[in-house]
């Protein structure tokens, strides 16, 4: 089982606890159906959990298959320069048949952040660099499909259900002996 | 600890932390009774509606026991209005749609709950009960309505596909109590709550679930693909490269059984090309680089990334494949760039001729120590 080689840190999107003492780590496209339907699942758990939960969001975009997942990845980029991504991924998820320039910056004015500025950053390709450092990361860590998921450092291979997650985070939790 | 009491009180609302689900005598007590009371109603309102035209007293003036009793009421259906039928039938509905909702409550956990799916279920039988009655035969009323519900439109993403289901048998009541047949309602509501239950009690075929076709793969060449569970044409399953593959990969050397511990698959002498030399060995112009390909199949990686090399690099040699882990393999490649191509000109190329065999590539300086 593949473990998770390039740790959580600062430059992460986190939510919840930094010292929580669990860890999810979601690499995810916003271009992929199967990440937006685990996403409701995460976060759902990450709303129950917020005092013992640590969600990490990367980039993991398959432009091969998804040719707007890198566009969309750079926009939630640009969402979190004004601190706003966590407000931006789940509109993404919801829509992303419609991931288009036009349509990203509505969910961005949806999402609260600044159009301008975002439109500025998106038109200069300027968190480019960042998607990719994460997608890089990804492949490091032996990703190569998505969504993938790490608890802990370790690589989740259950389903994309709550109860699945919450059960491996319990297993987790008592050790991850069992 | 808080945090772990947090996750245990979870998974136990979840019912995953006993190990079972329970659907608890006192709710199958309660359901059973709900449905004895709202049975007999339903029976009143059949009796009251249905059968009223058969009740009216025979014309020869012969009275049995049973067309007396039928004589004894016939004054009060008689004065039944339409409006009370309606109202009867579109009040069957409703408490024919209450024990559906009671099970979407009890079926989802607290993660799926979702309480628009609620009010929904109860008031949709009635709203279409109501529709029912009012086109009743006329199809210029039913034109009317598909207009008016063409109009109306509404979208609404549902956080589970079985929710859609409920939508359904909430229709499906509405629908039997509109065209005047409570019965078939009563018969749906009963019989989709103890499916429903049943099924999530024993939450059959979970066993067989698996991430499998769950997952959006980089795209592969037909041939490549293997048992693939396509999704919306997008997807299959990445091959996982044989000992062959690698040793086509890693050229003449020898090549090491995958270790699942490490991750470490090969160490083998790639082609050495003229011109690369060691750091420092040349000078600390222009110092080596390594160059990491991620990808599936290692043999066609290298036959692209070679080629490439060949035109864009001044010098490299191939140090050693590595199993990544999950079908991913790492070409670890010694670099020497010209200055007219830099590494980032080489990553571009390597990626875009590579596809969809190299999922990445990215270059390094050479001491440093690869964490994976």
């Amino acid at each position: 089982m593949a473990n998770l080689v390039v740790p959580v840190s600062a430059h992460d999107h986190i939510r919840g606890p930094v010292n929580a003492p669990l860890t999810l780590v979601h690499y995810g496209d916003f271009q992929c159906p199967h990440c937006a339907a685990a996403y409701p699942e995460v976060a759902a758990i990450a709303n129950e959990l917020s005092d013992s939960l640590r969600l990490v969001f990367r980039h993991f975009p398959l432009a091969q298959v998804h040719p707007q997942a890198q566009r969309a990845a750079e926009a939630a980029e640009a969402a979190a320069s004004q601190g706003r991504f966590w407000e931006m991924a789940p509109l993404l998820y919801e829509n992303q048949e419609q991931l288009d320039d036009h349509s990203l910056g509505r969910y961005a004015k949806k999402a609260g952040v600044d159009l301008k500025r975002f439109k500025k950053e998106l038109s200069s390709g300027v968190h480019a660099a960042r998607v990719r450092a994460d997608y890089l990361g990804g492949v490091r860590s032996g990703v190569g499909a998505t969504p993938t998921f790490f608890i802990n450092g370790k690589r989740y291979e259950g389903m994309f259900k709550s109860e699945a997650f919450v059960a491996a985070l319990l297993n987790e939790s008592r050790g991850g002996n069992r | 600890m808080a945090s772990d009491s947090s996750i245990e009180r979870l998974a136990e609302r979840l019912g995953i932390a006993s190990g079972s689900r329970k659907i608890g005598r006192t709710t199958l007590i309660r359901l059973s009774i709900y449905y004895v009371v709202v049975l007999g109603i339903v029976a009143g309102f059949i009796i009251l509606t249905d059968n009223f035209r058969a009740l009216a007293l025979p014309a020869d003036g012969k009275s049995t026991l049973g067309e007396l009793t039928q004589g004894f009421w016939d004054p009060l259906f008689r004065s039944l209005p339409p409006l009370t039928i309606g109202a009867a039938a579109v009040l069957g509905s409703f408490l024919l749609a209450l024990p559906v909702a009671f099970t979407y409550v009890r079926t989802r956990n607290s993660l799926k709950y979702d309480q628009a799916v609620v009010q929904t279920v109860i008031m949709l039988p009635v709203v279409v009960t109501a529709i029912l009655i009012v086109v009743a035969n006329s199809l210029a009323l039913a034109f009317s309505l598909a207009g008016i519900v063409a109009a109306v439109r509404f979208r609404n993403n549902l956080k589970d596909s079985r929710d859609a289901v409920y939508i359904f048998a909430a229709v499906g009541i509405g629908f039997a109590a509109g065209v005047g047949t409570l019965a078939i309602a009563a018969f749906l509501s009963v019989f989709f709550c103890v499916l429903e239950l049943l099924l999530w009690k024993l939450d059959l075929t979970a066993d067989h679930e698996h991430t499998f076709g769950l997952l959006c793969l980089p795209a592969l060449p037909p041939g490549q693909r293997q048992g693939s569970l396509p999704f919306a044409g997008e997807t299959s399953v990445a091959p996982v490269a044989t000992r062959e593959a690698l040793e086509a990969a890693s050229g003449d050397a020898s090549v090491a059984t995958p270790s699942a511990d490490t991750g470490l698959l090969a160490m083998g002498g790639g082609k050495p090309e003229p011109g690369v030399t060691e750091p420092g060995e040349d000078g600390a112009k222009r110092p080596a680089e390594r160059l990491l390909v991620y990808t599936t199949d290692p043999a066609k990686a290298r036959q692209v990334a070679e080629a490439v090399l060949d035109q864009m690099a001044k010098g490299y040699k191939l140090k050693k494949t590595r199993n990544g882990g999950n079908a991913q393999f790492v070409l670890e490649y010694r670099l020497r760039t010209r200055r007219k191509s830099p590494a980032d000109a080489i990553i571009h190329r390597l990626q875009a001729e590579g596809t969809p065999y190299i999922i990445a590539a990215e270059v390094v300086a050479a001491d440093a120590r690869d964490k994976s």
